[in-house]
């Protein structure tokens, strides 16, 4: 039964980047992010693609079938010959979220937005900086 | 002459700046060494993002209509962005920054424009800047050191509104490269309008790389041009936060130095006083024998 699954698929090489570093670099069966035109999965054999991510969650599925989920802000995803990159602002691992400390967070961004009030700099920071918070509480609580 | 007593303060008072900077020469390499790991780690992202802007550049055929790309005229108003330090004790530092940032206001005004403002990082900078009376837009600082990547947004959010606002005509950014350990250049770069020839450079070298694509046409999402659109003010914010990073290695690097010098000239210094002071020692021994020599002679 099993022909093209299992140890015969091919696979993807994953490199998940952030400004701080590189998140995951390894290899990986298939990607799942979310494009601003809905979510993309990305399996070996991919035509070369490139798209705008929106916050969000991006799965990896490893080649042992576990998945891993991250929370990721706005990005890019490119897909070239079976090389996937994703690159983010922010990246992290949904079971290494601390709640209690994304909820800290936004209540902290929550109270830069009203703080800012007509500085239009320091409001654009407060309001992405509580986007990603909500993002990292929903990608937890799922 | 001195006394032995006062030479003895002035070497324990030496003595205690030497602790003082050797301490400070021990931080400074230690988060020296951590902005360097910082700026390594950025590299890949840096990479892929150029090369994604190149892509999407090239498919897009043609950057017409981009507003971070538009050409303007030579004149009205021109931003200067000068990247300090909020700390001084790092030698020359701060003050290429400013010497730079000036001499680039005035090529800019000899160019055309008739006003240049600064905008800066760093208390340093705004300290000096505002004492030459020059207007200063805006000034950030409180991360000289540690930036992260929302600080460099912060500033390209200011910068990229100052633009597309169109009151601003050119961009260019004054900052310290780190170039190794030993040596800190200062770098100019133009920030806005976005070059093209930096738009098409994919690999960095400067050069306007035109090759087409290996693996053919990509699908974008949303198509190339929109694309383009929202990629170019996440190039600006990681060109920001590379500028920022190499200027903090720079700073630490610069104060690591300086302090280095400093604690090696109070060594030179413990050690001429310490030889005074061994001469003073000695001749007010000397003298004393000579006092009880004289008496004893006196008494015979």
């Amino acid at each position: 039964m099993s022909t093209a699954i299992g140890t015969e698929r091919k696979r993807l090489g994953v490199r998940l980047l952030t400004p701080e570093g590189a998140v995951f670099d390894d290899l990986a069966y298939m990607v799942i992010a979310p494009s601003v035109r809905g979510e993309v999965g990305i399996l070996p054999r991919h035509t070369p693609f490139i798209a705008f991510l929106r916050v969000g969650e991006t799965r990896l599925k490893l080649l042992d079938d576990t998945e891993i989920v991250f929370a990721t802000s706005e990005g890019y995803v490119s897909v070239e010959e079976d090389r996937v990159l994703v690159l983010v602002e922010q990246a992290e691992r949904a079971d290494q979220i601390d709640a209690a400390r994304a909820r800290t967070a936004l209540e902290r961004a929550e109270a830069l937005l009203a703080e800012a009030g007509d500085d239009d700099v320091a409001r654009v920071a407060a309001e992405s900086a509580r986007r990603r918070a909500e993002n990292r509480l929903n990608v937890v609580d799922r | 002459m001195a006394t032995t007593r006062d030479i003895k303060r002035r070497i324990e008072s030496v003595r205690n700046t030497r602790k003082i900077t050797r301490a400070m020469e021990l931080v400074a390499s230690a988060k020296m060494r951590h902005a360097q790991e910082n700026i390594e780690s950025l590299r890949p992202y840096a990479t892929a993002m150029r090369r994604l802007m190149a892509q999407a550049a090239r498919q897009s055929g043609g950057v017409a209509g981009e507003p971070l790309l538009e050409e303007r005229p030579t004149e009205g108003t021109a931003v200067v962005v000068a990247i300090t330090g909020d700390r001084g004790l790092a030698g020359a530092f701060n003050v290429n920054i400013v010497r730079q940032a000036f001499g680039v206001a005035d090529d800019l005004r000899a160019q055309g424009f008739t006003d240049v403002e600064f905008t800066t990082v760093g208390k340093k900078g705004a300290g000096t800047i505002a004492f030459r009376g020059m207007s200063i837009d805006r000034s950030f600082q409180g991360f000289s050191v540690e930036p992260t990547f929302a600080d460099a947004e912060q500033v390209t959010e200011h910068l990229v509104r100052r633009f597309t606002s169109g009151d601003v005509n050119r961009v260019v950014i004054v900052y310290n490269a780190f170039k190794s350990v030993l040596e800190q250049s200062v770098s100019t770069e133009q920030l806005l309008p976005v070059e093209r020839v930096v738009v098409f450079d994919e690999d960095g070298d400067g050069d306007e790389d035109a090759h087409e694509l290996r693996s053919g046409v990509a699908i974008f999402e949303p198509d190339a041009e929109e694309f383009l659109g929202k990629l170019l003010p996440d190039f600006l914010d990681t060109t920001i936060y590379r500028a920022l990073l190499e200027s903090a290695a720079a700073e630490l690097a610069a104060r690591r130095t300086a302090m280095r010098n400093a604690t090696d000239n109070a060594g030179v210094l413990i050690d001429d006083l310490t030889l005074a002071m061994n001469r003073a020692r000695q001749a007010a021994i000397t003298q004393e024998i000579l006092e009880v020599v004289a008496g004893a002679d006196a008494l015979q």
